[in-house]
């Protein structure tokens, strides 16, 4: 297990990530200057699943912090192709690189990966699971361009229930005291129980609508699109009818207050009107821009070559379950990897969780 | 090997000499050739003598438990194919209901590979899920699941109370030859729902109530999609798909062992309250539902028989009535148990074979592959002790009783996997 990695956002506190952006800030000062600070290390970006611009921005971010990368993009031509197991692959790599960046199809992969390695694994997205750095560059964001994350108020817009970007950046909203407006169609709301154990547990207001006419944008300082996709809709005809509901065009930003910001994960299809991007509160390509210092930040706290305050303390620890356990998730890592034996943590809700893929086990016995 | 000669065989009244061979049609598993055998003994073939033998083709159960994966302190993929074999099966479907839940292509990759793993000689295959997780919320993706070979859909241990879904789901299956097949009885989980949907009722018989609801469904939705339901225990379901098929719905029915076998004044107590072996959903019924049951089957209202084998561990079910799991294990008794309807007459030999699923057209085409072939002792009396069962589990209701009839050799992709009534792998 190395030292230190980023699997989840849970594995930061909140002063730890802080911190991150103190030191992204600065990076961020000096944009194109190519540092010197990395200049013996080598990151190997993994991505066992294409996501150009992801990847992309990562070795920028190796290389102006004066680092070299070496990358794995496509399975297809590599020992994958030939069946090569993730924990074998990792497990090379780490004579090869001093940081791999991980992005696969499986949940837990990340988890697994770091179990396996002595050097940082940053996940870059697992599976339906989490993508922690695109939630760390949206905090950073609203915190740059807003000056805090506390008291703020984020319209979150589209698809709330099956988004993984979204999930991540509601809890670390939450997290940090900002208030947040959801607007989803019926059957892709944020899920009740989550959106209950938050307000519950930060004290934070989240309200849910289900247009944006009647959301109150008037009271938000940040409006985050997000994609609806189609397939999730089996009926298409719905899908056309409602979709516009969820477009934000000209006329949403005129509710939406001067010194409001407008921020989309991207890539966007038609949610985000193309005549808004002169529009100065359209804030979603500095987003994109900002992933560079913010992973900088991050790549440089994890090998050790600047100090983080309170980087060192874990985010949050969890108990290890003690039954024997299976996991339920038919796409966790632990069921396509051979030798892995399944390994269990006590969840916040007192059953067993998979301590790879997060998912939770229900039910003890079958009905029959 | 070139082949096995089952010499002096009794095939449909006749005594005769059949050769097995196996081929390789270049899908998953070998299948097997049989002919009939006149003068030249071809050399080199190993050889069961056969003589008072019945030949049938291999049995298939529509409706067994493996716990595989997720429960194998129960029963595993391996064990169950050894306990399906000693029954003289030759092929399974196993229920979806385990850990994972098999809902998705993934969770179907999985159990394909754990099938190739063990490298199991019979063929075991799975129904998938219904609902995603069988939580009865969101549908599955019936067509990435028949990407990966899986036609049949139940969401087996929980019935399913919402018209909405079952339209749903009936509307998306896009041929005949997709079947969804329903757990039509109230269940701990789903006791409110049931009221709220049903009404007030006797708890654990509202199965003719959701059949019946079922049935309503499918009589609304176009396109001759076919339902079929799981264990029939009571002899109102029996009317209510008796007259479905007379209304010429795409309806079929499968019924267990234990419900043509047994009632419920036949439970034994143990330690002074019912012994939890014989508890099952659905439970046994009143003498006149069993006797319904034989007559339903006799007359092919009932399609075949299943045998919602579901094992689980001795612990489990040495607990007080209330606590244990529901379900007992069927694979190894089916045949012996079923024999005694033959026995008795309420049943043919012939008929007995076809709700085995292994009906009588052995020998019809020349090119005909079949999955297995079991060659039957219709005279051998034998004692059910779970103790020697290939299964994990031993919540066997027939634990004590005296059969006569029992499959003692088993052949299936190319190899003899029981003989003598020894399972060999």
């Amino acid at each position: 297990m190395s030292r230190r990695s980023l699997i989840s956002i849970r594995d930061l506190s909140n002063s730890a990530i802080l911190g991150l952006f103190d030191l992204a800030a600065e990076f961020a000062a000096q944009p194109r200057r190519r540092l010197m600070l990395a200049h013996d290390a080598v990151m190997a970006t993994l991505f066992y699943e294409p996501s150009t611009r992801t990847r992309l921005s990562f070795e920028s971010a190796m290389l102006r912090l004066g680092g070299q990368v070496i990358s794995m993009a496509d399975p297809g031509a590599s020992s994958v192709a030939k069946g090569e197991t993730l924990a074998d692959t990792v497990r090379i790599v780490e004579g090869y690189a001093d940081i791999i960046v991980l992005r696969h199809p499986r949940e837990g992969a990340a988890q697994l990966s770091a179990d396996m390695v002595d050097v940082p694994v940053i996940n870059a997205g697992d599976g339906a699971r989490e993508h922690p750095t695109q939630t760390l560059l949206d905090l950073y964001t609203i915190f740059q361009e807003k000056g805090r994350l506390q008291g703020v108020t984020v319209a979150l817009c589209g698809d709330l229930k099956y988004g993984r970007t979204v999930h991540s950046l509601v809890q670390g909203l939450a997290r940090f005291g900002a208030h947040m407006i959801c607007v989803a169609p019926h059957g892709l709301e944020l899920p009740e129980p989550f959106r209950r154990t938050l307000t519950a547990q930060y004290g934070v207001d989240i309200a849910q609508y289900h247009s944006l006419d009647t959301a109150p944008l008037g009271g938000c300082d940040v409006l985050y699109v997000t994609r609806i996709q189609k397939e999730r809709f089996a009926d298409q005809v719905e899908f056309a009818r409602i979709r516009s509901s969820y477009q934000v065009s000209r006329k949403t930003l005129e509710r939406v207050r001067e010194d409001a910001i407008v921020l989309h994960p991207l890539p966007r299809v038609d949610e985000l009107d193309y005549s808004l991007d002169g529009d100065p509160r359209a804030a979603y390509f500095r987003q994109a821009a900002y992933g560079v210092p913010v992973r900088m930040a991050l790549v440089a706290a994890l090998l050790g070559l600047r100090e983080v305050p309170g980087f060192q303390q874990p985010g949050t620890s969890a108990t290890p379950a003690s039954e024997a356990f299976h996991c339920p998730n038919p796409r966790c890592v632990t069921q396509s990897e051979p030798g892995i034996p399944a390994r269990a943590l006590v969840s916040e809700a007192g059953n067993s969780r998979c301590a790879f893929c997060d998912a939770e086990q229900e039910v003890v016995c079958p009905a029959s | 090997m070139s082949g096995i000669l089952i010499r002096e065989v009794e095939y449909r009244g006749e005594t005769v000499d059949l050769l097995i061979d196996h081929v390789s049609p270049h899908i998953m598993h070998d299948q097997l050739t049989i002919t009939r055998v006149e003068g030249e003994v071809p050399g080199d073939v190993t050889v069961i003598e056969a003589k008072g033998l019945i030949v049938s083709k291999g049995f298939y159960d529509d409706h067994v438990h493996f716990r595989d994966p997720g429960f194998t302190e129960k029963e595993d993929l391996l064990t169950g194919a050894r306990a399906a074999v000693a029954g003289g099966y030759s092929s399974v479907t196993c229920m979806p209901n385990t850990n994972p839940v098999i809902d998705c292509a993934e969770a179907v990759s999985l159990f394909d590979k754990r099938w190739r793993e063990l490298a199991l000689p019979i063929m075991v295959y799975t129904h998938g899920a219904l609902t995603v997780g069988e939580r009865g919320e969101s549908l599955t993706n019936m067509w990435a699941l028949a990407d990966q070979g899986v036609f049949s859909l139940s969401d087996d241990g929980e019935p399913v109370l919402d018209e909405q879904l079952l339209a749903d789901a009936l509307r998306r299956t896009t041929s005949g030859n997709f079947k969804t097949s329903l757990h039509c009885e109230e269940t701990p989980r789903s006791q409110q729902k049931v009221r709220e949907v049903l009404g007030e009722g006797k708890p654990y018989e509202r199965e003719p109530e959701i059949i019946a609801l079922s049935l309503k469904v499918l009589a609304d939705t176009p396109g001759n999609r076919w339902l079929h339901f799981q264990h029939i225990s009571m002899q109102e379901s029996v009317r209510l798909i008796a007259d479905a098929k007379k209304r010429g719905l795409n309806v079929t029915a499968e019924v267990a062992p234990h419900h043509l076998l047994l009632c419920r004044d036949d439970i034994p107590l143990r330690n002074g309250e019912p012994d939890a072996n014989w508890k099952m959903n659905p439970p046994l019924r009143s003498r006149e539902d069993m006797l319904a049951m034989r007559r339903a089957l006799a007359e092919g209202i009932i399609d075949y028989i299943a045998t919602d084998h579901a094992p689980h561990t001795p612990l489990e079910k040495a607990r007080p009535w209330d606590q244990a799991p529901f379900g007992v294990i069927g694979l190894e008794t089916a045949f012996g148990a079923c024999m005694s309807l033959v026995h008795n007459g309420d049943l043919s030999f012939d008929l007995l074979l076809n709700a085995l699923e292994a009906g009588d057209d052995l020998l019809e085409a020349s090119q005909h592959l079949i999955t297995g072939v079991t060659l039957i002792d219709p005279n051998h009396v034998w004692t059910v002790d779970p103790d020697k069962f290939y299964s994990k589990a031993r919540n066997c209701p027939f634990a004590g009783m005296t059969f006569k009839g029992k499959p003692m050799y088993n052949i299936a992709n190319g190899k003899i996997l029981m003989a003598e009534g020894e399972v060999l792998f």
